[in-house]
């Protein structure tokens, strides 16, 4: 930038015009040379005429030069149009006067326009007083100079007086253009210096916003592309600059064709084009889908017209994905509720059907159908109760020491009511100690770990519930022989909302009852895992703290 | 109603859900129907194509292949697309209806129902009583 400027201030002169000025400079210089000369040697006549021709051609010649060279290459003008001044000012004085007669006061000349260059008018009047001086006095003083007459000598003052005001007009022009030049290109340097300054934080900001920026211009090409804009789709500023961005993705059609341009829809730049924004399924450089939302804008000129558009985006890929997740579990929660309700629904209508008798051993069975499916319906809400609470922080624990005896026959009698194919077998030891557990909360757990043991094992067969104890711990096991989980899905069991594909029998599921056992064993102070193996059956495992005596002995545990 | 006609009428329940076949069953069986059930349609279409049942109740949401699939399959075959199926459904499954009604479905129940208005729907479709 600062070259540039230079290369404005000072501009050279094209060859053909320095050839012109270098010419005018010599002549006058040879006339110069004659004047001195002459000066040495005796005067003679012959000199004088070629000094003068010499002087006045240089002269003339420099004019050109002025004439034809343009304002702004000031210093050279400055110094012809001080030497054309100087050489029609001898030639001058040599006419008036009829003749070289004192080449000093030439010389003082000289002296005066080069001072008045060099130091302004103060200069200037410096050395024309000196020459007034060095003309007037010999008046006064018989000294040794020629002196013609008193007319030739104020002639001479005066021409030396306005030629010597001309030049100082001439240098007080160029000083003053001179300074103003400075002082715009000071004004220019700052606001390049702003400019670039504010580049610089502009370009600050957009490197340290987390959304994607790109301009775009009106021919829709892109001018801009931020750091966030390179993260978020994985192509750089060097791929992006210059690409159109409305017909095509960056790197040309994918090929399954389903990615759609960065841009969505085409801009049409015209009055009506206000900000808008959008959602667009495209994708990134490594051809993984994503959503951008996009918002765009028109970029205005001073004069209002429009010159671009820029364009804030962000990856809302996880938000979709969360949107997506969330309707899907509202309807497998509306399609989960509506199951055992149909059920219990249906069941009872049927023992109130008018048109039809049933005997008691069905009425029984419907009766125990209404049960099952009612409980079904109660471990759903508790499920989605534990999910809502877990969730928000609000699951409150009441810790205690718990004999897990009880509870796993609570839960396999509950559970075995409910079916006739399968058998359980409860391995449980006499001496288990305590453990420590909110003895609700264990209940849910291992009444979903049996529940999906039924559930997922249609064809009947043994369950078998264990407790042990394990290095302070007590270890339950849940174990069945049914369709297992497949090793796919095996590590995303106890994600919530994460459901397999429903098992022969129609074992569908929330995707809750593992994700609420996994956090409640969790908040507990426990551990859950699983092993399994397809068409085998599945063990689910969890581990809890045993209770320690002291707290036991007072029957709470304090947290 | 002429019980000698529905003795010799099989119905197939198909759904993955155990107690709503047992409530399906109960309910057919008691008016005299000989009932069969599918747990989804690989398994519907299997018994389908064996015994030719006379009427087909077909619930749509179903995990492996599912109501709208055995409906195609079934209305592609000069042989089956003869058999009235009715449908069950959730509430709010409109386009699966439209589909299915396209399709051929006789019509459809959805849940839950009342099973008493169930058995009237078999036995209007296989033409035995009137609405």
């Amino acid at each position: 930038m600062r070259a540039l400027l230079d290369r404005v201030i000072v501009r050279q002169l094209d060859p053909r015009q320095m050839r012109m000025a270098k010419s005018a400079a010599w002549i006058y210089w040879l006339g110069i040379i004659v004047v001195l000369i002459g000066m040495l040697l005796p005067m003679q006549a012959d000199f004088n005429d070629t000094a003068v021709l010499l002087l006045t051609l240089g002269g003339f010649l420099t004019t050109i030069v002025l004439i034809l060279v343009p304002w702004d290459r000031f210093s050279i003008k400055l110094f012809y149009a001080t030497s054309a001044l100087a050489c029609s000012h001898i030639a001058t004085v040599i006419l008036f006067s009829g003749g070289v007669e004192s080449p000093y006061g030439e010389l003082y000349i000289l002296l005066a326009i080069w001072a008045a260059y060099f130091f302004n008018f103060r200069g200037y009047m410096l050395v024309a007083s000196m020459c007034i001086v060095s003309f007037v006095l010999p008046y006064f003083y018989d000294s040794g100079y020629p002196v013609s007459s008193v007319t030739s000598a104020i002639i001479k003052v005066l021409f030396m007086l306005i030629s010597g005001g001309l030049v100082n007009l001439l240098v007080r022009q160029v000083r003053d253009r001179n300074q103003e030049l400075r002082r715009t290109t000071d004004r220019l340097a700052q606001k390049i210096r702003e400019v670039l300054h504010e580049k610089e934080k502009t370009a600050a900001v957009l490197a340290s916003v987390a959304d994607g920026v790109y301009v775009v211009d009106t021919s829709g090409r892109i001018v801009l592309w931020n750091q966030a804009a390179n993260f978020i789709t994985g192509f750089s500023e060097k791929e992006m600059i210059g690409k159109e961005c409305f017909s095509a993705t960056p790197e040309g059609p994918i090929e399954n064709g389903s990615c759609m341009p960065f841009c969505g829809t085409e801009i049409r730049f015209d009055e009506n084009f206000t900000s808008t924004g959008y959602e667009v399924l495209t994708c990134r450089k490594d051809q993984e889908k994503m959503w951008l939302s996009i918002s765009a804008a028109p970029i205005r000129d001073s004069d209002g017209s429009i010159s671009g558009a820029v364009h804030v985006f962000r990856d809302i890929s996880e938000y979709k994905e969360i949107d997506r997740v969330k309707s899907d579990f509202v309807a497998t929660v509306s399609h989960e509720l509506r199951t055992p309700l149909t059920s219990i629904l249906g069941f009872s209508k049927t023992l109130l059907r008018t048109d039809a008798s049933f005997s008691d051993a069905s009425r029984k069975s419907f009766l125990l159908e209404i049960v099952r499916e009612g409980e079904r319906l109660a471990r759903l809400i508790e499920d989605v109760l534990s999910v809502s609470r877990i969730e928000a922080g609000k699951l409150r624990l009441d810790l205690k020491a718990v004999d897990a005896g009880p509870t796993v026959s609570q839960v396999v009698k509950n559970m075995a009511r409910l079916t006739s194919i399968h058998n359980f077998v409860i391995n449980v030891p006499d001496e288990l100690p305590n453990v420590k557990a909110d003895p609700d909360k264990l209940y849910q757990v291992l009444l979903n770990l049996v529940v999906n043991a039924v559930k997922y094992s249609p064809d009947g067969g043994p369950i078998t519930v264990t407790a042990a104890e394990q290095d302070g711990s007590v270890r339950f096991e849940v174990a069945d022989k049914g369709v297992g989980i497949s090793p796919e899905h095996l590590p995303h069991v106890f994600e919530r909302f994460y459901r397999a594909a429903r098992g022969k029998g129609g074992a569908a599921g929330t995707g809750l009852g593992l994700y609420v056992s996994r956090s409640l064993v969790e908040q507990m102070g426990g551990d859950i895992w699983v092993e399994s193996e397809v068409s085998k059956g599945s063990r689910f495992f969890f581990e809890l703290p045993v209770a320690v005596a002291a707290q036991v002995s007072d029957g709470k545990i304090a947290s | 109603m002429e019980p000698i006609d529905i003795k010799s009428k099989h119905v197939l329940i198909v759904d993955d859900e155990a107690s709503l076949r047992t409530l399906v069953r109960a309910n057919l069986e008691v008016d005299g129907f000989n009932v069969s059930e599918a747990v989804d349609g690989i398994e519907a279409m299997k018994m389908i194509k064996k015994s030719l049942p006379d009427l087909i109740l077909l619930d749509i949401m179903m995990p492996g292949k599912d109501g709208i699939e055995v409906l195609e399959e079934l209305a592609a075959d000069d042989r089956l697309n003869r058999i009235p199926v009715i449908l069950l459904t959730a509430k709010g499954e409109l386009e699966d209806l439209e589909k299915g009604a396209a399709l051929g479905a006789r019509g459809h129940i959805t849940k839950p129902f009342d099973p008493e208005q169930m058995v009237r729907t078999v036995k209007a479709a296989l033409g035995i009583m009137r609405l």
